[in-house]
């Protein structure tokens, strides 16, 4: 159940990747989501791919522990790829009654599939390889140049790391609650929407009241330990470029330049189906 | 002796702030005057409600006195500016373990405190390595704060407030919902603070936590009703029930067999010193009887 | 009720690096109408053995058997299961949500399908048993009362099924020592008045032995031990060595033994038991 979704955790090894900066590893996945929607080509995608290959064997999380974290959006993946292939008009390969399968309708539908599952794997390796205080401090970071535009860059990092915090705990909550309920004869499994929504109701309200209860605590716990925003804070792990960095920040720029000069048609490739 | 929290006719009313002539709450804390010195160890006793938390609270900052003040090595909690300085010299330990984590983990989460207080990163390392070490969690340093059980946790918070350095530390009920294991844990570690020097103080609901004690405090109604070293509170059974506490196991045995004339004496408090004091009794029996 | 749990085993994670054998191979007996303790620290299995008990849990090997019935049996009907057996979790009172003490304490008995008479009965019986007056309490808000009698609530509500058994997780946690004093008389009485059979997780080894007849230690998701708390406590090192501590004259007793003294009193557990034991080896000494 709820305890199977490995999407988003962090995977304990030691790598290069786990080891570089945050936030060279957050630009690097925006600057890959940018990049993947640029191609428009075959060639290209199997260039990408081969590159996403080898960082994922640097970074040493099994594929098949990330292959594991796709499951839960299987579903919205074979229904996109089902949408696309039957809604575009062009050259009919089949039918099936009222419905057309194209040939622009197939190679969208697979470019689509191969954008999403791409763009998936390149952001769940960024959450398998950093660690959740890493990726808070790093979008802090990314985003500090904001506050003086008065965008509170740390207490959206801070949220955020609180959030991920807490999410376990109130899982567990949710879990002891319902199963309370259940004790007391609650039924959340059967009957129609309305009456499904309205058996909720004992799940939910203490749940929100413990959860307000648990920040209140929080807030308290966090005022006691001297909390008072990001203005004077220091850090046990503070953030430093190294060498590796300043690499992987020169391996990323080529790349660019590589995918969009491809993507052009600018290089002497040929560009299998082409878009 | 150094005087380190000092409460002058302290009072507490919630709501306070918004309308001086309606308050929301009753007197939580009434004309409370107390004094703490340097490296005593006190526990709190008193029922729910009694006003223990409020107090402890008022004793760091966390909430500033209706009534009179509070001084924390001179700084009065209500000034803005002594803030930090007063909750980083009184650090507290909660009640729930869960509720006090604010980092997924270990090592982030006892770095918070140095962090907020703008301490160098090379002196947060070595204050976040001592504290780890001081609570027994250094091997779990990278470990996931969510993975720990009950007690483990309460050490985590234990050592996010040592890595403050701070002169006294509060444990509000910090041991009401661990099991055995985990209580036994945590009261080690404040016996082992204590005996380097550290002022404690420990709000309970278990009896015989309080027996170790220099000094016990019952709170009764906002009020403290009496503050005497244990020996003097558990031998006034009557002002124990009174304030709806009950006396700790060992006094009890004390005092059954007191009422069958054997003379148990006051200072006999927890169970290892009875068992001392009876086994000791039958060796001068024993050895009376030969001579006869 | 009697309860009969045979060869029970619960696995979680199964097939993972994380896999955990919760309970392994679990079988007792539980008589009608007896007050059985369950002690064990956190992760033992306890909880995970109380959800089964009532039908939250499905057995993965062994049988769970109420009366005559198999609960893991296809064509059971798991409401009426969980209706016989009551299971009160730690901290109750976070699980409130109704507008008021009464509506709380009748979710039970409207989840049963009883008529609204009915239901209004139950909840006054209910909050008679666990001491909180009709008249003061049934129409407040239950998010305003003090944490004690919002523990009762809570308990109230399990209570208005009127259970055949009754499982309390640790029902005194937190509460000061007057509320722990009351609580257990309240659950006594209730065992008492009706008769009703009664499981009592609890870290009190005190309160365990005043109340229980019968007492079951876990340990990594074994019984370690099932037996009378005299027996069970007879233990010392092997409760001691997972982390269980003795009654406090059990306790008294032990300490006088690891220096050398032999008051006899073999299987004392509470004060008065220990005391009189005490007293006993005494008069011999002063007389020999």
């Amino acid at each position: 159940m709820l305890r199977d979704i490995t999407l988003g955790q962090y995977y304990p090894v030691d790598s290069v990747i786990h080891r570089l900066d945050p936030r060279v590893k957050i630009i690097a996945v925006f600057t890959w989501l940018v990049l993947i929607f640029f191609i428009r080509d075959f060639t290209g995608y199997i260039f990408v791919t081969a590159v996403l290959a080898v960082v994922t064997a640097v970074s040493r999380v099994p594929v098949r522990f990330m292959a594991r974290g796709m499951r839960p959006i299987l579903f919205i993946l074979l229904f996109t790829f089902v949408i696309n292939l039957i809604t575009y008009p062009g050259t009919v390969l089949a039918r099936l009654g009222p419905v057309t399968i194209t040939d622009t309708g197939l190679q969208q539908a697979v470019f689509i599939a191969i954008r999403l599952i791409l763009l998936i794997f390149g952001t769940s390796l960024l959450t398998y390889t950093t660690k959740p205080v890493g990726l808070t401090d790093g979008f802090e970071a990314i985003l500090s140049p904001l506050s003086r535009i008065g965008v509170p860059s740390h207490e959206i990092a801070m949220m955020m790391s609180i959030a991920l915090r807490f999410i376990p705990t109130l899982l567990s909550e949710a879990d002891k609650t319902m199963k309370a309920q259940q004790a007391r004869g609650a039924d959340f499994e059967s009957g129609g929407l309305i009456h499904r929504a309205r058996s909720m109701m004992p799940l939910l309200i203490p749940l929100f009241v413990n959860a307000f209860r648990m920040a209140a605590d929080l807030a308290m716990a966090m005022e006691a330990r001297c909390y008072h925003g990001g203005k004077g804070r220091t850090r046990l792990h503070p953030m430093k470029f190294a060498a590796r960095d300043y690499a992987a920040c020169a391996l990323l720029i080529l790349f660019a330049v590589l995918v969009i000069v491809q993507s052009r048609g600018l290089l002497p490739i040929p560009q299998i189906w082409k878009l | 002796m150094n005087t380190v929290i000092r409460a002058e006719g302290l009072s507490f009313v919630y709501g306070w702030e918004k309308d001086r002539e309606h308050p929301v709450s009753e007197k939580v804390l009434d004309q409370v005057d107390l004094a703490i010195e340097e490296g005593q160890s006190i526990v709190i006793l008193g029922e729910n409600g009694s006003g223990k938390s409020t107090l402890a609270r008022c004793l760091n900052a966390l909430l500033c006195p209706t009534g009179g003040r509070v001084l924390v090595r001179g700084m009065d909690t209500a000034e803005e500016q002594n803030l930090y300085a007063i909750r980083s010299t009184v650090g507290i330990v909660f009640q729930n373990p869960d509720n006090q984590i604010v980092s997924s983990i270990v090592e982030e989460d006892v770095a918070f405190g140095p962090e907020n207080l703008g301490i160098p990163t090379e002196e947060i390392r070595l204050r976040v390595d001592r504290a780890l070490k001081d609570v027994g969690l250094y091997e779990m340093r990278g470990r996931s704060t969510y993975q720990l059980s009950g007690g483990q946790k309460q050490r985590i918070a234990i050592a996010g407030v040592l890595a403050m350095r701070p002169a006294c530390m509060i444990f509000d009920e910090s041991t009401a919902m661990l099991d055995p294991r985990g209580r036994k844990d945590v009261l080690n570690i404040m016996e082992q603070l204590r005996a380097e020097g550290m002022t404690t103080i420990l709000i309970t609901h278990f009896m015989e936590e309080a027996v170790r004690a220099d000094r016990v405090l019952i709170m009764k109604k906002g009020k403290i009703i009496a503050d005497e070293p244990p020996e003097k509170i558990f031998s006034r059974e009557e002002l124990v029930r009174e304030a709806g506490l009950e006396l700790p196991p060992a006094i009890r045995i004390r005092n059954l067999l007191r009422r069958n004339g054997v003379p148990v004496p006051d200072r006999i408090l927890g169970m290892e010193a009875l068992a001392d004091w009876l086994c000791a009794r039958k060796k001068d029996a024993g050895g009376g009887s030969h001579e006869d | 009720m009697k309860i009969e749990v045979q060869h029970l085993s619960c696995i979680y994670n199964r097939g993972t690096a994380g896999e955990v054998r919760a309970l392994d191979d679990i079988s007792f007996t539980i008589e009608s109408g007896s007050f059985t303790g369950i002690i064990g620290h956190t992760g033992s299995g306890k909880s995970t053995l109380v959800q089964h008990l009532n039908g939250l849990m499905k057995p993965f090997s062994g049988k769970v058997l109420l009366g005559d019935t198999d609960i893991g049996a296809s064509g059971v009907h798991m409401a009426e299961i969980r209706r016989r057996v009551g299971l009160v979790f730690q901290y109750p009172e976070y699980q409130l949500f109704e507008e008021t003490v009464a509506e709380d304490i009748a979710f039970g008995p409207k989840n049963m399908g009883l008529d609204e008479q009915e239901q209004e009965d139950r909840v006054r019986e209910a909050m008679a048993t666990v001491g909180l007056d009709y008249a003061e309490f049934a129409s407040r808000s239950p998010f305003e009362l003090s944490g004690g009698q919002k523990r009762r609530v809570a308990i109230a509500g399990v209570i208005a099924m009127r259970p055949d058994v009754l499982i309390l997780d640790e029902p005194a946690a937190g509460l000061d020592p007057a509320a722990h004093r009351e609580m257990l008389r309240m659950i006594s009485r209730f065992h008492q008045e009706r008769g009703c059979t009664i499981l009592l997780v609890s870290h009190n080894m005190d309160d365990v032995a005043e109340y229980c007849g019968q007492v079951l230690v876990m340990d990594q998701g074994k019984l370690l031990y099932s037996g009378t708390p005299r027996e069970v406590f007879a233990h010392r090192e092997e409760l001691e060595a997972i982390g269980l501590g003795l009654p406090a004259g059990a306790e008294l007793l032990h300490l006088m033994n690891q220096r050398g003294a032999e008051p006899g009193g073999k299987g004392a557990l509470t004060d008065a038991e220990a005391a009189a034991a005490v007293l006993e080896w005494l008069g011999k000494q002063e007389t020999c």
